[in-house]
């Protein structure tokens, strides 16, 4: 096992240093600099070209690189082009607020998916079972910000129930029922993607396991069906559900940039739109190496979930 | 004496997308306690699903359409599900075909078997633990303690269906129903898995419906035995009579079909024609005339019963009802 972790770790490493040096080209192939962003409208060319030679903007790219992997092995992520702050103190800031949402999203999502898509299977054909496959295809196919918006037509400006955006109520110093109220739109909205998903991963999963031999020996044991599909069932479905899950764990920290930004939700997601938009470039480095790391984490821990779940593996 | 099984006329269908399927038909039989049944037929002649039919296992779409099951005075037909719950796993008991994949993957030995003895037999997890180390030390499993924390995939098959055995015998039941228990398995561990049911059998007063399509495991089990064919038995003897005078002629045919070691090596192993009919399509009078070389007018358009041949004999052909009536 010991063994088995270094190798992952070792691998690691190329396909991050892969990672960043893609990313970097891409960001400097894209047109425009970040110093036509910021600058007064009035400066003359040459001021313009005066400071991008002070940020190093004009020499050439692998120089960039270097500079840029210098310091972070320094642990330095630089500093924001449009704000100013470190980037660590930037990303750090907005990693509460799309931890929590995203937390919450996938909770919910799976609290949703998981008694929905069990009971889809053992009602195959049923008319719950069209329901429930009905609804998981309008949960995958409407898109985030059409959700978004709509729900804020709805709750926000006809009905005045629910805040439109933000974290909370400016100026209120941010109760506990504030805070909440402001979370339910935006939780809504992406729990409702992830459970459409995730019912048909579940009941699928399930249908292959409601057809094992050994679900007949459970109920040969004279055990309640409750248990047979809960327990016997369950535990076998729910192995390939933890791939599909691992999937989401990037998310976490990634945020959902259209549903971010359609709540003004100060998380990664609306980070990263801001920072495109600004050619924030060190921040843009940072969020691209963070998620990298995030995905390699997240398939790790995947499967090491995976070899506990299921114990024919655990012994290859 | 009362019969510990009586079934009586037992009729089962099974729901499928338009009609009603009739998988078998007029199963009558009786079973005491501490006799082996042995019911033989081919693949899809209704063996399993009169066995799944008396533990109440059919699933969502079968059901018990007429007849009664009587067991223990009980009619198992119209017992209800909660009540069957407490019956299942503890008064009848089944062992199934795959033992491969009849024990779930992610649970342990321990915990697959603690779980019936505690529901049936009220025991703590720790008298239950005890118990089923007994249990598998019974089917003569080595290193009882430790596999009872091993997970089905560490162990061999033959070792997997003894588990199934201990785990089908703990709550010491009065029928015991073992559907093809050593199909799956290779001959010699075959041999010592039939040695043991025998042993254990002896042991207790278990009366055992084994199904099979193994002859040979027929003659060395059996007491007495059900032919079944195209959902309806067909022939049936105690094990001596059938092996020395079958008279039937699709038992005949199973018979003849039996590859002998002293015969030549020219000679061709015997078969039976044609293939089993299906439900959909049952053909008009005796269900194996399409099939069997003495058949008649009469075959083709009227349906046998179950003849009396005498106490313990029956067959259901016309040859031998005609046969019977020359004689008187």
């Amino acid at each position: 096992m010991a063994s088995y972790i270094m190798r992952r770790l070792l691998i690691a490493i190329p396909v991050l240093i892969g990672v960043t040096i893609f990313n970097f080209i891409i960001i400097n192939m894209a047109p425009g600099n970040p110093v036509e962003m910021f600058v007064n409208p009035d400066a003359t060319p040459a001021q313009i070209e005066l400071e991008k030679e002070r940020m190093g903007l004009n020499d050439p790219m692998v120089i960039q690189y270097f500079r840029w992997m210098n310091s972070l092995l320094h642990g330095d992520l630089g500093y924001s082009y449009s704000t100013y702050e470190p980037v660590t103190q930037v990303l750090l800031e907005r990693m509460g607020p799309t931890l929590l949402l995203m937390g919450l999203a996938l909770f919910f999502g799976l609290l949703i998916a998981i008694p929905i898509g069990i009971l889809s299977a053992t009602k195959q054909y049923s008319k719950l079972d069209y329901a429930t496959t009905g609804f998981s295809f309008l949960g995958i196919s409407i898109p985030h910000f059409f959700l978004g918006l709509g729900a804020i037509y709805i709750f926000s400006v006809q009905l005045q129930l629910l805040p439109t955006g933000g974290m909370m109520t400016l100026g209120s110093g941010g109760g506990f029922v504030d805070r909440v109220e402001h979370l339910i739109l935006p939780v809504f909205v992406l729990a409702t993607g992830i459970a459409g998903k995730k019912i048909r991963y579940v009941r699928a999963s399930m249908l292959d396991v409601l057809g094992q031999d050994y679900l007949r020996t459970a109920r040969a044991k004279g055990l309640r069906e409750f248990v047979v599909t809960n327990k016997h069932a369950l535990k076998n479905a729910l192995i390939p559900i933890i791939t599909v899950i691992g999937l989401e764990i990037p998310l976490l920290i990634g945020g959902a940039v259209i549903t971010e930004q359609v709540f003004q939700w100060p998380g990664m997601g609306l980070l990263t739109i801001q920072s495109i938009m600004s050619r924030d470039y060190p921040t843009l480095m940072a969020i691209n190496l963070l998620t990298a790391v995030i995905v390699l984490v997240a398939n790790f821990a995947t499967d090491i979930l995976y070899s506990v779940a299921d114990p024919r593996i655990k012994n290859n | 004496m009362k019969h510990l099984l009586e079934v009586v006329n037992l009729q089962t269908a099974f729901q499928s997308e338009k009609s009603e399927i009739i998988a078998v038909d007029e199963i009558s039989f009786t079973l005491n306690a501490g006799e082996t049944l042995g019911i033989v037929g081919e693949s899809g002649c209704g063996k399993s699903i009169t066995s799944l039919s008396i533990i109440g296992l059919l699933g969502k779409k079968g059901r018990v359409k007429k007849g009664n099951i009587y067991f223990d005075n009980e009619d198992l037909a119209q017992t209800s599900e909660s009540d069957f719950r407490k019956i299942r796993g503890n008064q009848i008991s089944m062992i199934f075909q795959e033992p491969m994949t009849s024990l779930n993957p992610v649970f342990t030995i321990g915990n697959q078997m603690i779980e019936g003895i505690k529901l049936h037999m009220k025991l703590s997890t720790k008298e239950a633990r005890s118990y089923a180390i007994e249990m598998l030390e019974k089917v003569r499993i080595p290193r009882a303690e430790e596999v009872m924390k091993e997970y089905p995939h560490v162990l061999s098959g033959g070792m997997r269906q003894r588990v199934v055995i201990a785990m089908a015998l703990a709550c010491k039941p009065k029928l015991l129903i073992a559907d093809e228990p050593t199909t799956a398995l290779d001959v010699t561990i075959q041999a010592q898995i039939l040695e043991l049911m025998r042993n254990l059998k002896e042991e207790s007063e278990t009366a055992i419906m084994f199904i099979t399509h193994d002859l040979g495991v027929i003659a060395e089990m059996a007491d007495k035995v059900i032919v079944m064919y195209a959902g309806q038995i067909v022939e049936e003897a105690d094990v001596f009579t059938l092996f020395k005078n079958p008279k039937h002629p699709y038992t005949q045919g199973l018979m003849a079909s039996i590859p002998h070691i002293e015969y030549e090596e020219e000679e061709r192993l015997s078969s039976i024609p044609g293939t089993v009919p299906t439900p959909q399509n049952m053909p008009k009078g005796c269900r194996f005339h399409t099939r069997c070389p003495y058949v008649t007018e009469q075959c083709k358009q009227e349906r046998p019963d179950l003849f009396q041949i005498n106490d313990t004999h029956k067959s259901r052909c016309w040859l031998v009802k005609t046969e019977k009536h020359n004689k008187e």
